[in-house]
């Protein structure tokens, strides 16, 4: 028996406690052994409040986290830096958790307590923990090269520490607590409030049919799912095209020696270096039906005047024509160091060929140029999918809701009259959903047909 | 040693500091003014301050935005102890618990008695008391009147001192008008309505109706009845035609109808009290007397109605300083300032001893605002409606833009808001 190994088999042995006891939930509050806290969280009991779950959930969260890290460390004898601390912290949080089911807390009341806190060291911990398994199966062990082997990576690890932190607080909390959200009923009605010394607790609870929300948004007129995700698709399709083809001819011009081509090229990036509110501002400005620059110039060329903002044709139009403008600097600078990146031989090469300015286009830009394209179409769509500011404050989703788009009308739902939390949060979670396939399969693609890529 | 030397003097000096503040309580006031009455009411807002004895915190929301700031505020216990409240938000925010029942004794050293209730008009007071309680002390009321240019009306071979009484002689006074235009330099007989807020004086003339609670705690939806579809079907005639103008752009309207309005390329316009001092800075009324204000004409069966609005002072629930606040609320909300606020800015006082006031019998304009409250109506008094815009707005403008037929967006709206009071909760009991 190895002094070495203590901490961890002590870790080990309170990781254990914490699944055993996870799953003699039910056992140890009701006296019923026919369920285990599994068993409680699959099958979540209609009706029981959403903290109690997402007590439940943490517990099984942080509980496997310390098992399978102390498991880790263990077996891995170079690991034994990290693994007794997330061992230690999973099992900190999966006690905690396990203490607010009891008392049933609420678990989440504000971002500054304790509570919060606690819920921070778990999603770190296990990130860490994922990030470890992870790259043992890629058969590097990235703390053992971290903290052992390579002295320099450690800098590495703890200068990306913070961003790593920030990104646990901004996107993967959020994104756990939109996922539970979805599965209930929460409204503006029903949801903790803090007003002074009184605390209002929250009410709200898991629906019986874990997927009500979703069956709502997808079925019910009123949240008119079908109508704007085809206004979104519309949207999408309408800005990338425009964004790519006119990114891609500006850069091919600016990667030219041309005269003054800085001043030029300050010039296109102009729009990306004013704040995207402004922007917005001063193209809903120029819409105006009565007052807008458009229509006046129209009006003094004795043309008739457009409904720019008050026909639903019109109006996205109107839209993709501003947020194009906004998008071209970043594709055109993208496109513009993909272009300088091909090596200047390969077009004296076509010349000495004989090819003629079309040919090098297509033989050698394009192809070598793929991968980039390929890259700021997805990043584009992706954007694209989820604008918000343009819409929001150009069109404001109008004529009647037919600019809105996706994400626009999720903030609608929970933010903005009779907020429905949990309706909002499932329109997010299909959103998600939508994107990740998108993605998934346009990854697919892509790296199913590398020819041309260098 | 040394930093911990200067550590040790800055949190003295915050403690400090922090110990000063204590001194007087410290009131923050959310106001949703426009910058022509701001300019009046903060100075007053001062003046209160001083007399109630509180440090004032005065913050501007925008009107548009304070509804959903004051939702985000109040639910983490951030909202400002004060809130400058459009009236229909009232119930609203009192069913989630945001705002001290006013004449709640436990609370309250002097609580809002029955009598001091009395001595508000009853159209503006009424949305505060949902579910037994006062939620809100109103400030300022107000419903959409008709405002129109004399001069115009005089071009037109109107009467100017005589305005339309009924909706046929408002048709031939719009059509009479837009006459005088061309067709490089048109003029509009009437602004185009803004929005379904000033439709719904038309939709009340025929006998549409929003919601009404009935006596066995059920509701009757009256927007989609024939008298609604009546008069969209008669204000989107106007608009097609071109007597009524400029061509609507649901996003700018208010903006767009207003600015003809004061550029004398409009002869009728359909706004409230709010408005006055924005349209006396137009061209069109450099001389204020070329204003006129009158109520908007009653409908084939006499029917007439506009909506009240106005806005109130509620207290947030987890203020510390109740009483203060209160104290503050009702120096704001005494007979002199109203009268102030009337004669400097045309706002309608809701206090009726207000009206007895020598200053405010000469004053045409208000007096032509006050002849549209006494056929005002209130909007329905539930926590949802300060909702019921949301799906109004939106069928309304597709129907002025031709989109939709009138039925079929009304019956949306009818479908819209059966959902909105399926959630409607309970009053609390009393």
């Amino acid at each position: 028996m190895n002094l070495k190994h203590l901490p961890d088999l002590a870790a080990l042995a309170a990781a254990l406690v914490v699944v055993v006891a996870f799953l003699a939930l039910p056992w140890l509050v009701i006296g019923d052994s026919s369920h285990t806290g599994l068993s409680l969280l699959t099958a979540i009991p209609a009706g029981s409040p959403r903290y109690e779950v997402t007590s439940l959930f943490f517990v099984l969260f942080g509980g496997l986290t310390s098992l399978a890290a102390s498991l880790v460390g263990v077996l891995s004898p170079k690991t034994r830096w990290i693994t007794p601390m997330i061992t230690a912290i999973g099992a900190g949080m999966a006690i905690f958790h396990f203490s607010a089911f009891f008392t049933q807390n609420t678990v989440f009341p504000n971002f500054s307590s304790v509570i919060g806190a606690g819920l921070w060291l778990t999603v770190i911990g296990a990130t860490l923990l994922v990030l470890q398994v992870f790259l043992k199966r890629t058969g590097s062990n990235v703390f053992a090269e971290a903290f052992d082997a390579a002295p320099n990576a450690r800098y590495a690890y703890i200068f990306i520490a913070p961003a790593l932190i920030v990104m646990m607080a901004l996107v993967f909390y959020p994104l756990i607590n939109g996922i539970l959200l979805s599965f209930t009923n929460a409204t503006q009605m029903n949801t903790t409030r803090v007003i002074g010394q009184r605390i209002i607790p929250a009410a709200y609870t898991f629906f019986s049919n874990p997927f009500e929300n979703y069956a709502a948004v997808l079925q019910t007129p009123q949240y008119n799912f079908w109508s704007i995700f085809g206004q979104t698709v519309l949207w999408t399709t309408l800005n990338i095209v425009p964004h790519i083809t006119i990114g891609l001819g500006l850069a091919i011009l600016l990667n030219r020696n041309i005269r003054g081509r800085a001043v030029y090229r300050i010039l296109l990036i102009l729009p990306w270096a004013v704040p995207s509110y402004i922007s917005a501002f001063v193209w809903r400005f120029l819409y105006n039906g009565d007052f807008g620059f458009f229509n006046n110039l129209l009006g003094s060329l004795n043309m008739a005047e457009v409904p720019w903002l008050s026909n639903p044709g019109w109006a996205m139009f109107a839209v993709v024509a501003a947020n194009t403008w906004l998008a071209i600097p970043f594709n055109m600078v993208t496109m513009l160091g993909g272009l300088q990146s091909i090596p200047g031989e390969l077009y004296e090469a076509a010349v000495v060929d004989g090819a003629n300015e079309w040919q090098k286009f297509t033989g050698i830009t394009l192809p070598l140029l793929r991968p980039v394209i390929m890259t700021i179409t997805l990043l584009g769509t992706i954007w694209t999918f989820n604008s918000f500011n343009i819409i929001f404050l150009v069109s404001e989703g109008g004529p009647f809701r037919s600019t809105e788009i996706l994400s626009t009308w999720a903030w609608r739902l929970g933010f903005g009259q009779a907020p429905q939390y949990g309706i909002a949060a499932a329109f997010s979670v299909i959103i998600l959903v939508i994107l990740v396939i998108f993605s998934t399969s346009y990854m697919r693609v892509l790296n199913s047909n590398p020819q041309g890529v260098s | 040693m040394k930093k911990f030397g200067i550590l040790s003097l800055l949190v003295l000096l915050f403690v400090a500091i922090g110990v000063q503040a204590q001194d007087t309580p410290s009131i923050t006031y959310w106001d949703t003014m426009n910058d022509n009455e701001r300019v009046v009411f903060e100075e007053m807002a001062n003046v209160c301050a001083e007399s109630a004895g509180v440090t004032l915190n005065y913050e501007y929301v925008p009107f548009s935005d304070a509804q959903n700031n004051y939702r985000t505020a109040a639910q983490a216990g951030a909202a400002p102890d004060i809130l400058r409240s459009e009236i229909a938000w009232g119930p609203e925010f009192a069913a989630l618990g945001y705002l001290y029942d006013l004449s709640d004794a436990s609370m309250f050293t002097e609580p809002v008695t029955e009598e001091e209730a009395a001595t508000y008009l009853a159209a503006p007071f009424n949305y505060n008391t949902w579910g037994g309680g006062v939620w809100g002390l109103p400030q300022v009321t107000d419903a959409p009147a008709l405002a129109y240019n004399k001069a115009l009306f005089e071009q037109a071979g109107l009467d100017p001192e005589n305005p339309p009484q009924t909706m046929e002689e408002l048709d031939a006074a719009i059509r009479a008008i837009a006459a005088l235009g061309t067709a490089e330099e048109p003029i509009y007989g009437m602004a185009t309505l803004w929005a379904e807020y000033a439709f719904q004086a038309f939709m009340w003339a025929y006998g549409g109706d929003l919601i009404t609670a009935n006596e066995d705690g059920t509701y009757t939806i009256g927007i989609n009845s024939p008298g609604t579809i009546e008069a969209l079907e008669l204000v989107k005639g106007w608009l097609d035609e071109g007597v009524m103008g400029p061509g609507y752009d649901p996003a700018n309207q208010y903006g767009n109808s207003i600015t003809a309005f004061k550029e004398g390329r409009a002869g009728i316009h359909i706004i409230g009290p709010w408005a006055t001092n924005d349209m006396l800075s137009g061209e069109a009324f450099t001389d204020p007397e070329n204003l006129g204000i009158a109520a908007i004409p009653a409908g084939p069966d006499g029917l007439q109605g506009s909506p009240v609005g106005g806005h109130e002072y509620s207290i947030y629930a987890g203020s510390p300083y109740p009483n203060e606040a209160l104290a503050f609320v009702r120096c704001l909300n005494s007979v002199e300032n109203q009268v102030l606020l009337a004669t400097d800015l045309n706002l309608v006082p809701t206090l009726a001893a207000a009206y007895d006031d020598p200053s405010l019998a000469e004053n045409a304009i208000l007096q032509g605002f006050l002849a549209q409250m006494n056929v005002a109506r209130n909007r329905p008094v539930l926590v949802a409606g300060g909702q019921i815009y949301t799906e109004f707005a939106p069928q309304y403008s597709a129907f002025m833009l031709g989109e939709t037929e009138a039925q079929a967006a009304m019956d949306n709206v009818a479908a819209a808001w059966e959902l909105l009071l399926q959630n409607e909760p309970a009053a609390p009991a009393e």
